[in-house]
């Protein structure tokens, strides 16, 4: 099962990212920076756990899945889910805040969703 | 007195409670798988300490569903004392053999340490050898500890003396710097209507032995001794 | 044959692919020579990581052949197999081993901690021995202030800390003792060395040998994914920028598991079904499987196919070097399968049969029907290169001038000492372990040593780590010597018996002969210290490459040793005990200021010669505190050491919060000469009144010098007077000083 993203927003590589040789398959894209103004902000930033990475959590509650009848598990990853409501924030921050903060992008992937 | 030890893939201190409990004469203990289905002859049971399946997704979420449990709670209702400690503790308020719940300690860290209760109620098959208002020394080891239920449940349980047990300061006072991790009310241990199931986040195992750091933990075993004899005679 | 034909998965072997996988030309031209003929792939990925730093300890064997590893009661001996055994009496015997997981924890400091853990632990229970309590040794840059780099210190020591805990507490393991050091030596490199200590009876030792012609090989445990890809190699490299890109290479530990892997394994121990197991480690799959071959004269051919995988898609030379933790390798006895079966079964567990054990020497692995690695397993395992590094001739370094050092008054010197992180309280950390799981833990963390009382054996146990890098750093021999003493210390005030050590070797760049001086001169060191009092090392671990553009670390030979105290009785902890029992010390005064903590830490200084070591005194002293100890005589001990008399006088204050006035007698030398010098083999004792006579007359018996230094007043304060000088503090005061160190660094 994977993991899909809505329509990806171009966002600006932040400043403080490490320059990675790779991409996460959330749709985070190199682009240029388009200042978006928005006063108040609902967003929802989702942390999962990367695809590669081992997920022990997910694998003990699979099998307690199985366990309680549901048949033919074949993966279950768990992640965080987080709300963020929060004035004058503009995209770019909440990247840098999702990428420095919220997530550990040795280990996880984020997926950042502007709700309002 | 015949006494199962559950062991859940994960538990940790099942092997400690059968020692404590061995160390009372007239005391069975026997470590029971959590695939067995029956616990029939088992006078006492007790749901030990550890990590149940790595306390993933939530504590004791996942060990609530254990074979075993169905027997766990077919003994509660015929009045079998069941004894919860920690993981314990959490896997029947998972299993709805106690209520509210608990939840990440207020500080975010794990805490390991000695820590100070008083002893609520004495009326109880887990309390009767303490007089009320004592004082105990109890190790605490636990990240998520924090004991909380909705106000009506916290209503009930203090309106039916179901809180056996606070943390509390060395003269029983229920501060809140005495509060290890941010439990409703100082709450380290509570027992269900009937009495005879019993959870607390302390470990009385871990003090039943003067070499060790304590034997305040005796009191606790000893009650459930007491009370089975009782019932015997 | 192994398939040459370049493709993605199976690229053409060229001398970058050979650079990059860590390999010389010689050491290139060595494996031409082994195989006669061109590697494949999966073979050069296979010689990459069995002949990297980490795993074939290259650089460092030929050094490591000075310690002393023979001894009566040594069972298993250093390198013969995962961890050594050590006899205790009564048919028990107790495995332990110390190892290093730095690199990792300096790139993802929580797993990278909590891995190392459960690679320890697996070393023990692979020989047959119940783990029973853990140990750690921890060094970070300085966590004051608010650079960047004390902020990255600050996360790395949390998310170290975070880690060990997480995977000892879930495994049931308690943590009791270790140490933490604050050094900018170690920014940008940590170091995480993590101790683990089992008991099995003599029967019960098991073996990593693949024996039997004809057994099956299972594989038990989690499935194999991509995980820590070519750590071996990623340790065995220096850490800059491009590294930081290798982050992949981390592998995530899952504690439950390997409870579930601990448990069954040791119920399969129990059985007759086991002919010989190893855990996968560094070099998994790889190493596993090559060793158990050499050990066992024999030849070990498996199948990728059978493996059980997490990912899909997994080349063979994915699957051979990954380092998925939680697996382990078991020699079965043919006829036996079905015991496995039904083991893992109960625990639910992954398992597989997936080869055989062969009598052609080779260690050979299939993928399907293609044979992708045939290489003789000994020249894999134990005809490694070898190399004698160049050591720099040492300068012992200029005695420390005290004309240089202004005198700072010890009333505000003693605070400021017991607030240097490396001193204050680790309560702040020892408090996320469980260190009271399965009942044993008689000494809490906060003593000299640790004690552990092991129920079924009947047997207590004490347990103690130390390293002062600063004198290694000024004189990396004397340094050794001096942290094989400081263990014994501790140990004796404890009241146990040295038996075993087991050593953490951590270095930067052996290539530079300054380095490899500091490698050579700890391990000779280490073996006079351990060849004086007569303990074997019983192996450890060797952690080079420590080393970042800004520089390399202090040396750090982190010394774990393992004593065994006979009766309850003797069990002795650091902390006064009543007021009215009168201070003794055993040993000089002192006056040696060189390398000392009030030099570093007041004045911002590492200068000067190391204290001076006597090992000869120090035995005598040892023996006579435990000649005192078995007696009855001492009510608490506690050695000196960082911060001298004054730190130990006011630690001694601090469990009990009981003052005491000591008086050190008239003298020419400086206040702060006396009360901070780290004069080598001195203990601080208490005893009761009406034993004091008894003591005094044992003591004057004993040919080692002592003195009744004052009482345990049982006030307020702690008071010192040196010649005409008094100094007071508040114990209150100075014990929220030392408690509120690093919360406050950490929290405030």
């Amino acid at each position: 099962m994977s993991f899909v993203s809505p329509e990806p927003v171009p966002i600006a590589k932040a400043s403080q990212v490490d320059d990675f040789p790779y991409f996460s398959p959330f749709g985070l894209s190199r682009g240029t920076f388009r200042p978006i103004f928005v006063f108040l902000m609902k967003a929802v930033v989702t942390v999962m756990p990367k695809p590669a990475i081992l997920d022990p959590a997910g694998v003990a509650t699979g099998l307690a899945m199985e366990h309680l009848g549901l048949k033919g598990v074949r993966s279950v990853r768990i992640g965080k889910s987080i709300e963020i409501d929060v004035d004058g924030a503009d995209e770019k921050q909440l990247h840098e805040i999702a990428h420095d903060l919220l997530s550990n992008p040795v280990v996880e992937d984020y997926k950042l969703t502007i709700l309002a | 007195m015949r006494c199962a030890v559950i062991q859940f893939p994960g538990s940790n201190c099942d092997t400690d409670c059968q020692a404590a409990l061995n160390s009372f004469p007239g005391v069975e203990a026997h470590i029971v798988w959590h695939k067995e289905t029956s616990l029939k002859g088992y006078d006492a049971i007790v749901l030990p300490g550890g990590f149940s399946y790595g306390d993933y997704l939530r504590c004791g979420s996942i060990a609530r569903f254990s074979p075993i449990m169905a027997a766990v709670r077919h003994a509660a209702s015929t009045g079998v004392l069941v004894l919860g400690i920690c993981n314990g503790f959490q896997i029947l308020c998972e299993a709805g053999l106690l209520p509210g719940t608990l939840m990440r300690n207020r500080g975010l860290l794990f805490r390991c340490e000695h820590q100070y209760l008083r002893v609520e109620n004495t009326e109880t098959p887990f309390t009767s050898a303490f007089s009320k208002g004592a004082v105990l020394d109890l190790p605490i080891a636990h990240g998520e500890g924090s004991y909380f239920a909705d106000p009506e449940t916290l209503r009930e349980l203090n309106a039916n003396d179901q809180v056996l047990l606070r943390y509390s300061d060395a003269s029983g006072n229920l501060t809140a710097e005495a509060n290890p991790n941010g439990s409703l009310e100082n709450i380290a241990g509570i027992c269900s209507h009937g009495r005879n199931v019993f959870g607390l986040m302390p470990h009385p195992e871990r003090v039943c032995d003067a070499m060790l750091g304590g034997t305040d933990g005796r009191s606790l075993f000893q009650s459930m001794i007491d009370s089975f004899e009782k019932a015997e005679s | 044959m192994a398939n040459l034909s370049a493709t993605p998965a199976n690229p053409a072997i060229t001398p970058e692919l050979i650079a990059k996988h860590g390999l010389s030309p010689e050491e290139y031209d060595k494996v031409l020579s082994i195989l006669g003929r061109e590697p494949s792939f999966e073979e050069l990925g296979v010689f990459s990581v069995m002949w990297s730093e980490h795993c074939s300890y290259k650089n460092s064997r030929p050094e490591l052949r000075k310690f002393p590893t023979t001894g009566p009661s040594v069972l298993v001996k250093a390198g013969e197999e995962n961890a050594g055994v050590i006899d205790i009496g009564d048919g028990w015997a107790v495995a332990f081993k110390i190892e290093s997981h730095n690199h990792p924890s300096a790139v993802e400091p929580f797993q990278g901690a909590a891995t190392g853990v459960g690679g320890i632990i697996r070393d023990i229970f692979t020989m047959g021995a119940r783990p029973v309590f853990l140990m750690d040794s921890l060094r970070f840059g300085s966590i004051d202030g608010d650079s960047e780099q004390a902020k990255t210190n600050r996360r790395l020591f949390a998310g170290v800390v975070a880690g060990i805990a997480h995977y000892g507490n879930c495994i049931g393991l308690p943590t009791i003792a270790g140490e933490v050091y604050f050094d900018d030596s170690y920014n940008g490199n940590p170091l995480v060395n993590a101790f683990c200590l089992g008991v099995l009876r003599h029967e019960q030792i098991a073996r990593g040998a693949a024996k039997g012609v004809g057994n099956p090989v299972f594989y038990v445990g989690a499935e194999t994914g991509r995980d820590g890809l070519a750590g071996a190699a990623f340790a065995s490299r220096e850490l800059t920028e491009e590294s930081k890109a290798d982050r992949p290479a981390v592998q995530v530990g899952d504690p439950f598991r390997e409870k579930l892997l601990l448990e069954a394994c040791l119920e399969l121990l129990a059985t007759d079904a086991v002919a010989g197991i190893q855990d996968m480690g560094a070099a998994g799959l790889t190493c596993s499987t090559c060793e158990t071959a050499s050990r066992g004269g024999t030849g070990v051919e498996i199948d990728i196919q059978l493996v059980p995988q997490r990912a899909k898609g997994q080349t063979p030379y994915e699957v051979l070097l990954s380092e998925s933790q939680e697996r382990m390798l078991v020699i079965v006895n043919k006829g036996k399968e079905e015991i496995v079966k039904r083991i893992f079964e109960k625990w639910d567990l992954p398992y597989a049969e997936i080869g055989t054990v062969t009598d052609d020497g080779m260690m050979r692995v299939r993928n399907g029907s293609d044979v992708v690695v045939e290489i003789p397993a000994r020249s894999l395992a134990d005809d490694g290169p070898l190399y004698y590094r160049e050591a720099a001739p040492f300068t012992p370094p200029a005695p420390l001038d005290l004309s240089t050092v202004p005198q700072v008054d010890p009333v505000e010197a003693l605070p400021r000492l017991l607030a240097h992180p490396s001193i204050a309280s680790k309560r702040w950390v020892w408090r996320q372990y469980d260190h009271m799981v399965r009942t044993g833990t008689a000494v809490l963390p906060g003593s000299d040593a640790a004690v552990f009382i092991v129920r079924e054996a009947n047997k207590i146990l004490a347990a103690a780590t130390d390293c002062n890098a600063i004198y290694c750093r000024l004189d990396p021999k004397q340094g050794a010597r001096i942290a094989v003493a400081e263990a014994a210390r501790n140990l004796a005030c404890s009241g146990a018996v040295p038996i075993g050590v087991t050593d953490n070797l951590n270095f930067g760049n052996p290539h530079k002969p300054e380095n490899f001086y500091q490698l050579r001169a700890a391990v000779e060191g280490i073996s006079e210290g351990c060849r004086a009092f007569d303990v074997p090392v019983t192996g450890g671990n060797v952690s080079l490459y420590n080393e970042s553009p800004v520089g390399s670390i202090d040396p750090t030979p982190t010394i774990s040793m393992v004593g065994r105290i006979d009766d309850a009785a003797h069990i002795t902890t650091q902390a006064f005990k009543e007021a009215g029992d009168l201070l003794f010390l055993l040993g000089e005064i002192g006056n040696e200021l060189g390398g000392s903590h009030y030099v570093l830490a007041i004045h911002g200084r590492k200068e000067g010669a190391p204290p001076a070591l006597d090992f000869d005194k120090e035995i005598a002293l040892h023996q006579t505190l435990l000649g005192l100890i078995r007696k009855g005589l001492v009510r608490s001990a506690h050695d000196c050491a960082e911060g001298g008399l004054a730190v130990a006088l006011a630690e001694s204050c601090f469990g009990t919060s009981l003052g005491a006035a000591v008086d050190f007698g008239a003298t020419t030398e400086r206040p702060d000469v006396i009360l901070f010098n780290e004069t080598q083999g001195r203990i601080v004792i208490s005893v009761k009144p009406s034993q004091s006579s008894a003591l005094e007359a044992e003591l004057a018996k004993g040919g080692v010098s002592f003195r009744q230094i004052g009482a345990v007043t049982g006030g307020s304060d702690l008071t010192i007077t040196t010649g005409k000088d008094v100094y007071s503090w508040p114990v209150a005061e100075l014990n929220g000083v030392f408690e509120q160190a690093i919360p406050s660094l950490m929290e405030g």
